[in-house]
């Protein structure tokens, strides 16, 4: 089986050289110091919110720093890497002889895809031993240690893609990063605006105790940053973020603000079978007194992260067919001449 | 007929770019097309390259429709643009070798297949060269090469001369006629008709989106100028009696004594000239040298587009 031609030409001139060598041991130089910083935030967050040696505790707040790093770097390298990824070939007028090959728009542009996120992939790969730490420390499961990558995975590839497709149709270098840019202020910063409008347009959902005529916030659903605090929060069946049911973890505030689930039908039967009331990250609430945490009951309707997943990968073929057509040649229609009509006798056409 | 265009027009917003333009290249062939610069020339490459939709009109090549099927003209097409378009970091082999596996040519086949494109173009020395540290003759070759990758029966090559300098100009032309032995079929536009001088078996003329003429070179030479010029070098004391024979002869007209040489335009085809020569030679005049030039294609080029005297 041939390796896709586009990909394996960049990977190869791109990872060619010491820079890569040089980037990726800067990158786990800090990681490392950005862990340690984070452990050291943990142990003293964990003293201040009765959580002395516990170090769970510790390693789910180091785990949740990395993320966030990580998720940050995947927001700054992706859209720059993607966006430039065809906007360059134009730029450098290769892409009409790619064009001319057998390789395909598909092929182009899934080459051009999987090459603008090999960088961010090798990142992601190389920072794995440092948030495996925290699974050894006990503060995360191997199978949310894998849902959180399979979650980046999808980010990048949704971000990649989106960024191709803008790199498709800018006119230039610069449109084609500033476009790529400006879809992740819309889903980042715009998504946040959007939440204050479904925070004044549906009032009966403020942030108060749950009810039952509750609803969710559906224009975050979208935002990386809390997908991502969802993966965490709502842990699948792992023993060991199970066993942290309380502390103001990152991931708990956030989910406290947007995640709240609300009580529905399902849930009454699941407290009917006598399994309700289990907590966990995303279950516990800022008190108003600050004293003591209290557990909410969770629903068990469907992750918040499953929907983001889902929208992520309808608006990744989405982004991937826009940009394939945009590639794809020739682009000028063939409009034919209708065929001369006949004329019938009675004189109708 | 490897290449028809009927009717073909295509539109630029309000500029038409090809109107109802036909066009047929034979088989075999190596057609060049001339025009000054916006005549239509690149938008007929680019259409039959499949990179470009027309808006009327039926374009075949090889029996495909480039809009319809453009994977089945890609197989046996090989575009050549006026830009080389270059990749960074790359080297000569690796280039080629990327070509190659874009027309999905096997891993196990492309080493040995873009040595011989290199040797084949000159820069086996420098496979291992950075692409963009090449001279222009040689990003040139390289880009003939990688037209070349899949073994194309057509090769179109747009304006593959404009910016070499003459000895790269000349390499080129070697190469062409190299491919032209190689039995593929070469279309190669160029508004610097000089280019073309010597290259091409047949042509086609385009102005302002007409194809005005085209066939064989030597019959669209014969039929539109039917004049040669000729150039003789001959005994000093037979000049006059020459040019009394020639005056004679009413399908001779403009003669001159130039540095020696006498200087005629002859109207009429090779039979004409070698009958002349013979009536020189047989009233006995010693012939040193006899040379007769045909229009060049700057004549043909301006007769055909009425920009000519003639």
């Amino acid at each position: 089986m041939n390796l896709n031609p586009v990909f394996a030409r960049e990977v190869r001139t791109r990872f060619r050289g010491r820079f890569t060598m040089w980037a990726v041991t800067l990158w786990l130089v800090v990681i490392f110091g950005f862990g340690y910083l984070a452990y050291l935030a943990g142990v003293a967050l964990g003293r201040d919110f009765g959580q002395v040696g516990n170090g769970a505790f510790a390693g789910k707040i180091v785990f949740e720093l990395l993320l966030l790093l990580l998720m940050t770097g995947v927001l700054v390298v992706v859209p720059a890497v993607g966006g430039l990824s065809i906007a360059i070939e134009r730029d450098r007028l290769t892409l009409p002889l790619v064009q001319v090959t057998q390789l395909g728009p598909w092929g182009f542009v899934l080459g051009k895809l999987a090459s603008s996120i090999a960088w961010v992939v090798l990142l992601l790969i190389a920072i794995m031993p440092v948030a495996a730490v925290p699974v050894v420390m006990g503060g995360v499961g191997f199978l949310d240690l894998a849902k959180v990558l399979m979650y980046f995975l999808v980010t990048v590839v949704t971000f990649g893609s989106i960024s191709v497709w803008v790199s498709s149709r800018a006119k230039s270098l610069r449109g084609a990063i500033f476009g790529s840019y400006l879809w992740v202020f819309v889903f980042v910063v715009l998504s946040f605006v959007g939440l204050l409008g479904e925070f004044f347009v549906f009032p009966h959902s403020r942030f108060d105790r749950v009810g039952p005529e509750g609803r969710e916030f559906v224009s975050v659903w979208l935002n990386p940053y809390v997908g991502m605090a969802s993966t965490l929060s709502e842990p699948m069946e792992s023993a060991s973020v199970l066993s942290i049911n309380s502390g103001p973890t990152l991931t708990g505030a956030t989910s406290q603000l947007f995640l709240r689930r609300q009580p529905d039908g399902f849930r009454q039967w699941w407290q009917q079978t006598g399994r309700g009331g289990f907590d966990a990250f995303g279950g516990v609430a800022f008190p108003a007194d600050g004293a003591r945490f209290e557990v909410l009951e969770r629903s068990v309707r469907t992750p918040l992260w499953w929907r983001t997943i889902f929208w992520y990968l309808v608006l990744s073929a989405g982004a991937l067919w826009s940009a394939a057509r945009s590639v794809s040649a020739p682009n000028g229609r063939v409009r034919r001449r209708p065929p001369p009509v006949a004329v019938v006798e009675d004189g109708h056409a | 007929m490897i290449v028809r265009m009927e009717g073909v027009t295509k539109r630029y917003g309000d500029l038409e770019a090809l109107s109802a333009a036909d066009l047929s290249v034979p088989e075999g062939s190596v057609m060049g097309i001339i025009g000054p610069n916006g005549a239509g020339k690149t938008t007929s490459i680019l259409i039959i390259s499949t990179l470009l939709g027309r808006d009327e009109g039926t374009v075949e090549v090889a029996g495909a429709d480039p809009a319809e099927d453009p994977d089945a003209v890609r197989r046996i097409l090989g575009y050549m643009p006026d830009y080389f378009g270059m990749y960074e970091r790359v080297t000569s082999y690796e280039y080629l070798e990327f070509f190659a596996s874009a027309h999905r040519i096997s891993a196990g086949k492309r080493p040995a297949l873009v040595g011989e494109l290199l040797e084949l173009v000159g820069l086996t020395a420098k496979r291992d060269v950075d692409v963009n540290t090449l001279s222009r003759g040689m990003k040139q070759r390289l880009s003939l090469a990688r037209a070349l990758v899949h073994d194309p029966t057509l090769l179109v090559l747009d304006e593959p001369a404009s910016g070499l300098d003459p000895r790269a100009r000349v390499e080129l032309r070697e190469l062409i006629a190299e491919l032209g032995r190689l039995d593929k079929t070469v279309v190669i536009s160029s508004h610097i008709l000089a280019e073309l001088e010597g290259m091409c078996s047949h042509l086609a003329v385009i102005d302002e989106g007409k194809v005005l003429a085209q066939g064989e070179l030597a019959t669209i030479r014969n039929e539109l100028t039917g004049h040669r010029r000729v150039r003789a070098r001959i005994a000093d004391d037979s000049l006059d009696a020459v040019e009394d024979l020639l005056a004679t002869d009413p399908r001779v007209a403009d003669t001159v004594l130039e540095r020696g040489r006498l200087g005629f335009t002859l109207d009429g085809d090779e039979d004409a000239q070698a009958e002349l020569l013979r009536r020189v030679i047989e009233s006995g005049v010693i012939v040193y040298e006899w040379n007769a030039e045909m229009a060049g294609l700057e004549e043909v080029f301006l007769r055909i587009t009425g920009r000519g005297d003639g």
